[in-house]
């Protein structure tokens, strides 16, 4: 099983629609997804209409060995399930703390899912912690949605200097654009000078569309209810150039069919 | 989670479809035509252990595989890529293959039967909107009366799907499906049995009950002529000879019910068709074992052995299909049917021929157990021709409680048959062991000829002899302790018992 974590420091940068998209994207290509939203907030259960979980005691959720498989619900769309947020999950730092290897618990868990499925999509809240140690433990590939702006841009760095200096492995760090304004000087600048200076930077971007926005609205991917806009072609193309990168067959049609 | 339901008598399909868009509120504008088949071993060992393997092709060309308890609630869904899978070792899935190793234990996977489906698809929404069950509604194009619901649940959501099952239930349209899920599409229930059991009575004169079970054992070997010519998996030619050699076994247990000439007549041809079939098998298992044996040695030489030993395979089988395909075997077959039909109709009946069954089983009966008790242990683990014997003994013995069953009391007769099994693998372990170790010899002469490296072969082959002679001393341990628990009087009494009854 193949784990790609959708993490920001920075809150509010889209990486609960790129999680949503991708993972719906993913599914349609014939793999097996399970998103796992460690997220308090949510966020992804909204999108896909699945409540949250009522409030459990974080540790007896670490303890438990098949905890992630019970808490799996389908959502509807086939072959994408979703692991819900958890309201009592706010604490799990301090749970995690508890355990002799704190940093690995998340991938172990997730470990009991791998016969069940090809990829899992975690979306992750925009903070600091134990909780991101376990996410960099257990993520195959780090998708950061970036908005082009100093402060997020700033944020990126700050999270590869993060990386190197506790040793993890930064090229797991797969950042892309998002909420892209095409008609601002300033965003087009900040992506040229962004993607020479970090050649790992996905040759895609999402763009700021009303049609994302509605997935709030809908409650489903926007490639459900507005297929042919620009939106949902972004995210296609976003996964296109994410299974390029990391080796995965995307199961879209060729460009030229397309 | 899927539950699976038939309509209820009376009810119809058309009522039923308005019921289900009453509770699910839509569905699937356009009603999905595919083409499923149904998978099985030959036996249909899935069916029996209650399993159901069914392979949906859309006309995207996209191919659905599952395999699911006929009437359980647990699906294991899984998308495949055609071809579809032929034995376990296909699956890609690691406890799908699991699972279907350990129900088939060998077995192709063979197509059952095929039908085109019109299926609907119903959706179940909750207040929020989230898919909560999808309720499928297949009816087979070819018998539209025969329609089946299948109740999915989706994962997490098993509780409000429950409700919807028992709103179904309530309204009188369904009732669970009760028979194997694969009948509605025309596929009848298991027929085929390796070892059938053919009813008999004690007073049925000893002759024509013994052309009723050679009749039975000759519908089996002949079913399982396709599978050894198409060579789909090995277990065809097990069956074809577990048959033949009951056959072969009855005709010598029971021959004073038989006229001798036209006994002699059938057996010699019987011996041939065994003679012909024992090569191959012998093959089969040893390409089956080898691995085993040459498992400390991975180097070229067990290589080119296990090559030369496929090859060897190839070349028997090639031998046997052109057999069963030559007009020898044509007229060989015809003379055993004409033979079996005129014993039926009470021709060629021998002096005991006309007397009870159950009287003449006694005593062959009565005369294998004593000559399995004269058995010495200790001369059957010194002479490999008294061991042979005393297998062949036990087999005689054993397809008697086997073939004529009808006529013993179930419980006492199968644990005769237990204790038999026990002493009969130990000495068939040991013959098998003599019977690779001349094989290997052979092979490893054929190897030799033209072989850049002589040396590492002989030492393969005293490796092996080594190994296999480990073998056989462990096996030789199991039969003194198995043929002394056959003598004590806790064992005797069983026969004892099996016999009064029969009698």
């Amino acid at each position: 099983m193949k784990v790609f974590a959708t993490y920001n420091v920075k809150g509010g940068v889209g990486k609960t629609a790129a999680t949503v998209n991708l993972s719906y994207l993913a599914s349609r290509a014939g793999y097996r997804c399970v998103v796992w939203d460690l997220d308090p907030q949510g966020a992804a259960g909204f999108y896909f209409r699945i409540e949250p979980e009522s409030t459990t005691d974080p540790a007896a959720f670490l303890e438990k060995k098949r905890g992630l498989k019970a808490a799996v619900r389908g959502t509807n769309y086939p072959g994408l399930d979703l692991i819900p947020a958890d309201l009592g999950h706010r604490n799990l730092d301090i749970a995690l703390a508890e355990f002799r290897k704190p940093g690995s618990r998340l991938g172990k868990m997730l470990d009991a899912l791998a016969d069940d499925y090809d990829l899992a999509f975690v979306d992750c809240a925009p903070h600091l912690s134990l909780v991101s140690e376990n996410i960099f433990d257990m993520a195959d590939h780090l998708l950061v949605p970036v908005i082009p702006t100093p402060l997020s841009v700033r944020a990126y760095a700050q999270l590869r200097e993060f990386c190197g200096a506790h040793g993890l492995d930064r090229d797991k760090l797969l950042p892309f654009f998002s909420m892209v304004d095409r008609r601002r000087q300033l965003h087009c600048e900040l992506i040229t000078s962004f993607a020479a200076e970090h050649p790992e930077v996905l040759r895609s971007f999402i763009p700021y569309t009303s049609q994302v926005e509605k997935m709030g609205e809908q409650r489903a991917p926007v490639q459900t209810f507005a297929p042919g806009s620009p939106g949902a072609r972004a995210f296609q193309a976003l996964w296109r150039a994410l299974c390029a990168r990391v080796g995965l067959d995307d199961g879209l049609p060729a460009a030229d069919e397309a | 989670m899927t539950c699976h339901f038939q309509l209820a008598p009376g009810a119809r399909v058309t009522t039923l479809r308005a019921a289900l868009r009453e509770i699910a509120g839509n569905s699937d504008s356009t009603p999905q035509r595919l083409e499923r088949l149904y998978l099985d071993s030959f036996d249909r060992r899935l069916a029996a252990a209650g399993w159901v393997m069914e392979a949906d092709r859309s006309d995207a060309g996209s191919t659905n595989l599952r395999l699911r308890p006929c009437r359980g609630e647990n699906d294991e869904p899984l998308l495949c890529d055609p071809p579809l899978p032929r034995t376990a070792g296909d699956c890609s899935r690691p406890r799908l293959r699991a699972r279907l190793e350990r129900l088939l234990e060998g077995r192709a996977l063979l197509v059952e039967s095929i039908g085109v489906l019109r299926i609907e698809a119903f959706q179940c929404l909750d207040a929020h909107g989230k898919l909560v069950a999808i309720l499928r509604l297949e009816q087979p194009v070819a018998a539209k009366r025969a329609a089946v619901l299948r109740v999915h649940a989706i994962t997490g959501f098993e509780g409000a799907t429950r409700r919807i099952t028992r709103q179904l239930r309530a309204s009188g349209l369904l009732r669970p499906l009760r028979v194997d899920c694969a009948v509605p599409l025309g596929l009848s229930p298991p027929t085929y049995a390796a070892k059938p059991v053919v009813r008999l009575r004690p007073g049925n004169r000893a002759a024509r009950a013994l052309a009723h079970l050679l009749l039975a054992y000759t519908a089996t070997l002949r079913a399982n002529e396709p599978g050894i010519l198409n060579d789909w998996d090995s277990e065809f030619l097990h069956d074809y000879r577990v048959a033949l050699r009951s056959i072969r076994s009855w005709l010598g247990e029971l021959k004073s019910c038989i006229e001798p000439v036209a006994r002699r007549e059938v057996k010699a041809s019987l011996a041939h068709l065994n003679r012909m079939t024992g090569a191959l098998r012998d093959l089969d298992v040893l390409c089956a074992r080898l691995p085993d044996y040459v498992s400390d040695n991975v180097g070229a030489a067990a290589h080119r052995l296990a090559v030369r030993a496929k090859a060897a395979r190839a070349d028997a089988r090639a031998d046997l299909v052109d057999y069963l395909q030559s007009a020898s075997y044509v007229a060989a077959m015809a003379r055993w049917s004409d033979f079996l039909s005129a014993l039926t109709k009470g021709e060629h009946a021998g002096r005991r021929g006309r007397e009870r069954v159950d009287g003449v089983l006694d005593r062959a009966l009565a005369r294998r157990r004593a000559s399995i008790l004269a058995f010495d242990a200790d001369k059957a683990r010194e002479d490999a021709t008294v061991m042979h014997e005393l297998r062949k003994e036990c087999k005689k013995l054993r397809y008697l409680l086997e073939g004529f069953q009808s006529l013993f009391e179930p419980a006492a007769r199968e644990r005769a048959v237990l204790e038999l099994k026990t002493l009969q693998s130990a000495t068939g372990e040991i013959q098998d062991l003599h019977v690779h170790l001349g094989l290997l010899t052979q092979l490893a002469q054929t190897v030799r000829d033209g072989d850049d490296e002589p040396a590492a072969l002989d030492a393969l082959l005293q490796q092996l002899r080594a190994r296999l002679r480990t073998l056989e001393q462990a096996q030789l341990a199991r039969v003194t302790t198995a043929l002394a628990r056959f003598g004590s009087r806790r064992v005797q009494r069983i026969f004892d018992r099996l016999q009064e009854k029969a009698a």
